[in-house]
């Protein structure tokens, strides 16, 4: 029979493919995000937005030139990665939403890329209550944070 | 019994025991736990109990180790880390 389960939000699953069930617009939203990161990401132009996205390797006073050299060799094979996994994210959501495995995962990848440079810009706290006051700076880009939260979490529910 | 030789290392080889590495996660306001939880199973295979333990540990200390290896095997690690949006570092296992 083919049933599709819903898990407790809007991802869909049958199998091993998923069906992410927003709205179009907010595919298109999300579209328009991970479009954005990956200008970013491809023009490498804003280093305070990407600064999360490369964290070190090495923590240590005493490995500072082995961190030197992991930076140096592998952030371009991070970058590739991410706008990997953007190209595909996006196409599925281009289309029906619909994901095999690996898009699934790479849409789970991707979404958390987008919360982590937001998540920066705003200076998220460990326990922010989501309360937003609208008049505020960056009162949007709140919304889209929890909004990129919720999905995020739905997504993961999916997987259980 | 007879005294066992060990081959000395030569060359460009450290003279330092090749202690193994250890890759740490640490706690950070953005990364949700469930993703945290889901990224240690996928990455290494943990189950659900050990990568749920190994998120709480980071939630609540700060930090965990979740690898020890070799050098290179830990660096992949850490990369594969980074690539799923964690603060992953790594250090010699002292």
């Amino acid at each position: 029979m083919g049933l599709w389960r819903r898990a407790r939000g809007p991802v869909l699953r049958r199998g091993d493919d998923f069906i992410v069930a927003i709205s179009a617009d907010e595919r298109a939203l999300i579209v328009r995000l991970l479009d954005e990161l990956a200008q970013v990401l491809a023009t490498a132009d804003d280093a305070e937005a990407l600064r999360r996205l490369h964290p070190p390797a090495y923590h240590l006073e005493a490995d500072q030139e082995a961190a030197e050299e992991y930076r140096r060799l592998m952030t371009e094979e991070l970058v590739a990665s991410r706008l990997a996994a953007i190209t595909s994210a996006s196409e599925a959501l281009r289309g029906d939403g619909r994901f095999d495995p690996a898009g699934f995962d790479a849409f789970l990848r991707s979404l958390n890329s987008v919360r982590l440079v937001l998540g920066t810009m705003l200076d998220v706290g460990e326990d922010d209550e989501i309360v937003i006051d609208d008049n505020q700076p960056l009162a949007a880009e709140r919304h889209l944070y929890h909004y990129l939260s919720w999905l995020l979490d739905a997504s993961l529910d999916a997987l259980r | 019994m007879a005294p066992i030789e060990t081959e000395q290392p030569t060359g460009d080889e450290v003279t330092e025991p090749d202690l193994p590495w250890i890759a740490l996660v640490w706690n950070d306001p953005i990364n949700l736990m469930s993703y945290v939880t889901f990224v240690f199973q996928k990455l290494f295979g943990y189950s659900v109990e050990k990568a749920t333990e190994l998120m709480l540990d980071v939630h609540h200390k700060g930090r965990a180790v979740v690898s020890n290896g070799p050098r290179e095997k830990i660096e992949m690690d850490v990369y594969r880390l980074h690539e799923h949006g964690l603060w992953a570092t790594m250090q010699k296992d002292e």
